[in-house]
């Protein structure tokens, strides 16, 4: 298992593949690519739900990428293990999604040290929701550049540059 | 509550299951008036959807119906369609297919037992609660879940909704290193199986005897999974190609979801049924296990799902070691097809239980006409009659909140996947 993933969540349906597309993105990164597959993994999860816990096992640092509904459509945002783990009111396989997967992880002892999510603010545009090249682009270098911190001093993680911090998912 | 003792108890979404469903219940005096497991999730429409298409389409279209149980639906299709097609896919592809099985029984069991079930018999409101309280035996079920999940993805391509599986075999073959690697992690969580088996076993469960009939495949000599005649526990020995004959689909006001009854009764279909009626089917070793569970089967109690559930993990185990340890790259992962015309039936074990298709085809092998009954629409109207018994026998008198959380542990013991069973929509045009 490697030190740090990055795991990009998502589906092949319209913007549910965002999380896919940066990982696409990151895997032509030639910065990306000289750290090779034994200090960095890149993953595209197609919606683990609570497996999602399976690729956090054994991990240092994990940067999960998603789709974040609500927003300001385009917007990059970025989020703290403490703002990713809530207590989700509600438990059922078929909602299962990041934050209950988090909250299960946290309880069970399961979580990296370091975790934080990059997103894409979809709006109110829902699955039909086409992210812009650039905005891939800038995500992309966002998550880029967090990689390359972490890498020099993994502490850092907490407090990369660069990137707007929200609070809310939903 | 009125002062005449009447009482209404509404359960308006029930949580830890699969899909959207509710229960309604009215409590006239000291007896049930009216009980409704209401399922109202939108009805899906799969089978009219699949008319038209080639049979090469089938398999994927029919996974969808489920992100828990996909390989149960690719494999009841699979096998009606090559059924008509007068196909034997050969040896290699048989115990592909039962692998399958086995990653999705393991994925599922663990799944219903530590996320869905166990909350309820151990007093926590949610396995996160249940976690803090048994974070070793849940990272137990979370890691037999993940394995299950892996095996799907080796075989099948990916773990949620398969993409390997097709009419005459599988689109590819994995490596033997790669069967290996997996092997190896198999074999060393077999006792976190069998534990789980004995703790389950040793849990404080409900004490509740019903009547009721089991139904299930029966192979002649192995666990059922994608084969078997169907029988059940009030002497029917039938093959799949009869159920019809026995078995009638109906709608009530409702719910979403038909309902099902055999010779007009309700049936219990799923892993307590599958131990009951095929225990003598299980290896030895794992008979022997039962045995010394403490836990008598056949067992009429039906809060010992649960530990049938756990057999069904350490069986769905050991079997996946065993077709792991023998397994061979073929020179091809499929056989040749040839379309007929023709009527086939399949019939296999979903997690949850027996899971019924027929496929009528044109000589192009375009659907014509398909059946899908899944196990949670079957075990409805077993639901109803148990939810009636059970609340009963724990007092009507009890407080709404009680009986509201009883009737909910007694829905969740069955795992529905109301999901799946919701795929009927009966329309009347009226025209002048």
């Amino acid at each position: 298992m490697t030190a740090l993933s990055v795991i990009g969540i998502g589906s092949p349906h319209a913007a549910d593949q965002l999380g896919w597309q940066v990982i696409d993105m990151l895997r032509q990164n030639p910065a990306i690519q000289d750290l090779g597959s034994t200090r960095l993994s890149l993953h595209r999860c197609d919606r683990p739900g609570l497996s999602l816990l399976e690729y956090l096992k054994g991990v240092e640092c994990a940067i999960l990428v998603d789709a974040v509904e609500g927003g300001t459509a385009g917007r990059h945002v970025r989020l703290t293990r403490e703002q990713l783990v809530v207590d989700p009111a509600r438990l059922s396989s078929h909602a299962a999604g990041v934050a209950e997967a988090l909250a299960l992880g946290d309880s069970l002892q399961l979580l990296p040290s370091r975790l934080v999510l990059h997103g894409m603010e979809i709006g109110s545009a829902g699955i039909d929701f086409i992210p812009a090249e650039t905005n891939l682009r800038q995500l992309a270098g966002a998550i880029a550049a967090e990689v390359a911190h972490c890498c020099q001093e993994p502490d850092n993680l907490k407090n990369a540059p660069g990137a707007v911090t929200k609070t809310n998912t939903q | 509550m009125t002062d005449s003792g009447d009482r209404t108890i509404r359960v308006p979404v029930l949580a830890r299951v699969e899909g959207e469903g509710a229960l309604d219940l009215i409590i006239r005096g000291d007896r049930i008036e009216q009980l409704q497991l209401r399922i109202f999730e939108p009805p899906r429409l799969f089978e009219k959807l699949l008319e038209g298409r080639p049979y090469t389409d089938v398999p994927d279209i029919v996974a969808r119906i489920c992100g828990i149980c996909p390989v149960a639906y690719q494999m009841s299709a699979v096998h009606a369609i090559e059924q008509v097609f007068q196909l034997n896919p050969g040896p290699w592809v048989r115990e592909m297919r039962r692998l399958m099985y086995c990653g999705e029984w393991i994925e599922s069991h663990a799944l219903h037992v530590h996320l869905l079930a166990l909350p309820d018999f151990l007093g926590a409101d949610n396995v996160i609660e249940l976690a803090e309280r048994y974070p070793d035996e849940v990272r137990r079920g979370l890691h037999l879940q993940g394995l299950g999940n892996r095996l799907l993805r080796l075989v099948g391509g990916r773990s949620v909704h398969p993409v390997s599986t097709c009419i005459g075999g599988l689109s590819h073959a994995p490596t033997p290193a790669e069967i290996a690697a997996l092997l190896d992690e198999f074999r060393q969580a077999l006792p976190m199986a069998e534990a789980l088996l004995a703790w389950t076993a040793s849990l404080d469960l409900p004490d509740e005897q019903q009547d009721f009939t089991s139904v299930a495949l029966r192979h002649a000599d192995e666990y059922p999974m994608n084969e078997g005649r169907l029988v059940s526990s009030a002497g029917l020995d039938i093959p799949i190609q009869a159920y019809q004959d026995h078995f009638r689909e109906y709608q009530v006001p409702h719910s979403t979801a038909l309902q099902s009854s055999l010779d007009g009764q309700p049936y219990l279909v799923g892993p307590l049924a599958r131990i009951n009626l095929n225990l003598d089917r299980l290896p030895q070793d794992l008979q022997q296990q039962v045995a010394a569970c403490g836990i008598t089967f056949p067992s009429r109690n039906m809060f010992h799902s649960l530990t049938a559930r756990a057999i069904e993990v350490v069986y769905a185990m050991g079997e996946a070691i065993r077709i792991m340890a023998a397994y061979q790259l073929p020179d091809s992962s499929r056989v040749d097809v040839t379309p007929r015309a023709g009527i086939g039936f399949g019939c296999t074990e979903a997690p949850r239980g027996i899971l019924w298709h027929t496929y009528e085809l044109d000589a192009d092998g375009q659907v014509q006409a398909a059946t899908i009954v899944p196990p949670t629409s079957q075990n409805q109207a077993r639901i109803e009659d148990d939810l009636r018994n059970s609340l009963t026998a724990y007092g009507l008198h009890r407080s709404d909140d009680e009986l509201r959380k009883h009737g909910e542990t007694v829905i969740r013991n069955y795992d529905p996947c109301i999901s799946c069973s919701t795929h009927f929509l009966k329309i009347k045009v009226g025209r002048e």
